[in-house]
C-alpha cells in the first residue's frame, strides 16, 4: 500500500503515462494488456489451425502437443478459438465504454452547464435508467436490436451512459462555480466554447477514471450477453459463447470450460488493475479500498 | 419518517409507471410482433395477419395499447400470454419463489462470507494472511457469475457430488434436496459479491479501528473479539449496508445468467424466453416485478442507514 502511494507522489513531475508505469499495479496491468494485444495479433499468423476450422476426426481431444488447449466437439482447436476471441473482448469492452463515455459526457456537460429544464429532463432520464438493473436493461435493448456483437455492445453502451452522465454532471456543476469560468464568460466566450475549452478539460480526469473502472464490468456484461446467446454469434468465437457451448461437455471435456474461463478472468483482472492504477494516478482523492471503488460501479453483470 | 417513506414510495411508483411505458415502447420497435410469432412467417395471408393483429389490439396506437394495459394492470390483470395461454401473474407466481430463494441465499452468503473475510483481513492488515486473502478476493471479484457457475458445475460433477443436485426441488417437497439444488447456483452469484463486501468491510473496519474509543476499549482490557464485533463492526456497518443497495443490481445480473447455467425455471429465465418469443405481457410484468424489487431494496437500504448510523437521523 505504502509503496503504491509513494509511487503516486514521486510521479508528480512525470507525464501521466510515466506515472501509470511508475505505479506497480498499473505497470502490471499495462504489461498484461499489451501481452494480450500482442498475442491476439500474432496468434492468427502462428497458430496452425483456424478458429472456425472444423476437423471432426479430432473432436473432443484433451490438451496435447498438437492442440495445447484441446479441441471442441467439432474438432476445432481451442487455443485458436481462445486467441481469436481476445480481440473481440478488447474491442467490445473498449467500444461500448467509449460510446458511453462520449454520450454520457455530452449529456452531463449539457445538463450540468445549462441547468434549468434541460437539466431536469436529462437527469430524469438518467435516474430512470438507473432504476433498472444493468444486465436486465441490456437484455431488453438487445431484445429490440436483435442479437449480434455490435448490437450487444451498443446495448452495454446505452446501459453505461447514465453513470458517465451522472459523474460528468456533478463535475460540471462544481467546475462552473469557479472563477476562471466566470472570467471566460466575462471575456465574451460563447457557452459552447466555455464548455469545450474550459469545463471539459477539468472534468476529463474523472471521466477517464470512470472509463477505466467501467472496462471490466462492460466486458463482463458483454460476455454475459454472449453466454446468453445474444452477443457474438457462432461459429465466431467469444469466451462467453464458448462457455455456453461447452456447458454440455463439462464432465467429458473440462478443458473446454477451463481455458475460456481463465482468459476471461485474466482480462477482467487486467482491466480492474488498470482502473485502480489510473484512479490513483489521475484522481488520488478517490483513493480508497477496492470495495469502495467497487461500490462506485453498481450493476456488475 | 412516515412522510419520507410515502414520498419515496410515490417516487418509486412514478418510476415504475415510466418504466412500464418504456418497455411498451421498446416492444413496438422490435421488428415483427406477436402476430408473426403466432402465425409463423409462412402460409398466412395479409388478411389473416390483419385480423389477428386487430384481435390482439396490435393495430391500435401505442398510447391506446398502453392505456388499455394499464387499465387492466391497475385491477390486477397484467395480461395473458397468447402463446402459453397463461396469465402473466400466474406465471410470475410460479417462477418468483425460485428466483427469490436464489437471490436471498446468494445475498446471505455474500454478506456472511464478505463480512467474515473483511474482518479477518482488517484485523491482520498488512500481514501475510491479509495479503493472501486479498489476492484471492481480487481474483474472486473478477469471476463473472456465469463463469463461476460453469466452473462449479464442473467441480460439482467431479469432486462435490453430495453438494450438487441437478434440477430444482421445491422447498415444500424437501428442505435438504432444495438446499442442495440451490447451493451451487447461489454460491456462483455470491462469489464476486462477497469479494466486494469483504473489501468494503475491511476498509470501513480499518477506519473505525483507528478511532480513539477503540483504543480506550482495548486499554480497559475488553476482549479483542468483543471490541471488534461489538464496538468496531457496529460502527463500520453503514458503508457496508450502502454497498448492498448497489450489490442488488449485480445480483439481478447474476440471477439472469445463473438460472441459465443451472436450468432453473425462475423469473429471469422466463423473462429471457419471453423476450425471445415476443411475449410482452410477461416481459413487461416480469421487468416491473424486478424493477419494483430493485427500488424497494434501495429504499430498505436507505431506511436501514439511520438505524445503524445515528448521525444520519433527521
Amino acid at each position: 500500500m505504502t509503496a503504491t502511494a509513494a509511487a503516486t507522489f514521486t510521479g508528480g513531475r512525470r507525464g501521466r503515462l510515466g506515472r501509470l508505469l511508475g505505479h506497480a499495479e498499473g505497470r502490471f496491468a499495462v504489461a498484461l494488456l499489451v501481452l494480450i494485444v500482442l498475442l491476439s495479433l500474432v496468434a492468427p499468423h502462428v497458430l496452425p489451425y483456424g478458429p472456425t476450422q472444423i476437423n471432426p476426426r479430432d473432436a473432443l481431444q484433451a490438451p496435447d502437443l498438437a492442440h495445447w488447449f484441446g479441441t471442441d466437439e467439432l474438432g476445432r482447436d481451442q487455443l485458436s478459438r481462445v486467441a481469436a476471441a481476445a480481440p473481440i473482448a478488447l474491442y467490445s469492452a473498449a467500444a461500448s465504454v467509449g460510446v458511453a463515455l462520449v454520450a454520457g459526457t455530452t449529456i452531463g456537460l449539457v445538463a450540468g452547464y445549462a441547468g434549468g429544464p434541460a437539466d431536469l429532463a436529462l437527469s430524469g432520464v438518467v435516474e430512470i435508467m438507473f432504476s433498472m438493473p444493468a444486465l436486465l436493461l441490456a437484455l431488453l435493448v438487445v431484445g429490440v436490436l436483435g442479437p449480434g456483437l455490435n448490437n450487444a455492445l451498443l446495448a452495454v453502451a446505452i446501459v453505461y451512459v447514465p453513470r458517465f452522465a451522472r459523474i460528468a454532471r456533478g463535475a460540471t456543476l462544481s467546475t462552473r462555480q469557479r472563477e476562471f469560468i466566470e472570467a471566460a464568460r466575462a471575456t465574451g466566450c460563447s457557452p459552447a466554447r466555455v464548455v469545450v475549452e474550459h469545463v471539459l478539460p477539468n472534468i476529463l480526469p474523472s471521466m477517464i477514471v470512470q472509463t477505466a473502472l467501467s472496462l471490466s464490468t462492460a466486458e463482463i456484461a458483454q460476455a454475459s450477453l454472449s453466454f446468453l446467446g445474444l452477443g457474438v454469434q457462432p461459429p465466431h468465437a467469444d469466451w462467453g459463447n464458448m462457455l455456453a457451448a461447452s456447458r454440455s461437455f463439462v464432465t467429458v471435456a473440462p478443458w473446454l470450460v477451463i481455458f475460456p474461463s481463465l482468459a476471461l478472468v485474466l482480462i477482467i483482472i487486467a482491466f480492474n488493475l488498470l482502473g485502480d492504477a489510473l484512479r490513483d494516478v489521475l484522481d488520488p482523492r478517490l483513493r480508497t479500498g477496492r470495495g469502495e471503488q467497487a461500490g462506485m460501479r453498481p450493476g456488475t453483470a | 419518517m412516515t412522510r419520507y417513506v410515502a414520498q419515496r414510495c410515490a417516487a418509486g411508483l412514478g418510476v415504475l409507471l415510466v418504466v412500464s411505458f418504456l418497455i411498451f415502447w421498446l416492444g413496438t420497435l422490435i421488428p415483427g410482433d406477436l402476430s408473426t410469432v403466432l402465425v409463423g412467417s409462412e402460409g398466412a395471408t395479409q388478411q389473416q395477419y390483419r385480423e389477428l393483429r386487430h384481435r390482439l389490439g396490435l393495430d391500435q396506437p401505442l398510447v391506446v395499447q398502453y392505456a388499455h394495459w394499464l387499465d387492466g394492470a391497475l385491477r390486477g390483470n397484467f395480461g395473458k400470454s397468447p402463446i402459453t395461454g397463461l396469465y402473466a401473474t400466474a406465471e410470475i407466481a410460479r417462477r418468483a419463489p425460485i428466483t427469490l430463494e436464489l437471490a436471498l441465499l446468494a445475498l446471505a452468503e455474500s454478506i456472511v462470507l464478505g463480512v467474515l473475510l473483511g474482518v479477518f483481513t482488517a484485523v491482520r492488515a498488512g500481514g501475510l494472511a491479509d495479503v493472501m486473502v486479498r489476492t484471492i478476493l481480487f481474483v474472486m471479484f473478477a469471476i463473472p457469475p456465469f463463469v463461476a457457475g460453469v466452473l462449479l458445475v464442473l467441480a460439482g460433477a467431479l469432486f462435490l457430488k453430495p453438494l450438487y443436485q441437478i434440477g430444482y426441488v421445491p422447498l415444500a417437497q424437501s428442505v435438504g434436496l432444495n438446499l442442495r439444488s440451490m447451493l451451487l447456483p447461489s454460491v456462483s452469484i455470491a462469489v464476486p459479491l462477497a469479494a466486494m463486501t469483504a473489501q468494503m468491510t475491511r476498509t470501513s473496519l480499518l477506519e473505525t479501528l483507528g478511532q480513539p474509543y477503540i483504543v480506550t476499549a482495548m486499554a480497559k482490557g475488553a476482549p479483542q473479539r468483543n471490541v471488534i464485533y461489538r464496538h468496531a463492526l457496529k460502527n463500520a456497518l453503514a458503508p457496508i449496508i450502502t454497498l448492498q443497495g448497489y450489490v442488488f443490481g449485480s445480483l439481478v445480473g447474476g440471477l439472469i445468467v445463473t438460472e441459465q447455467v443451472f436450468n432453473l425455471d425462475g423469473l429471469a429465465s422466463g423473462l429471457l424466453a419471453a423476450i425471445g418469443r415476443r411475449d410482452y405481457s410477461f416481459v413487461v410484468t416480469g421487468t416491473l416485478v424486478i424493477a419494483a424489487t430493485y427500488i424497494l431494496a434501495n429504499l430498505l437500504v436507505d431506511l436501514l442507514y439511520p438505524i445503524v448510523d445515528p448521525t444520519q437521523r433527521a
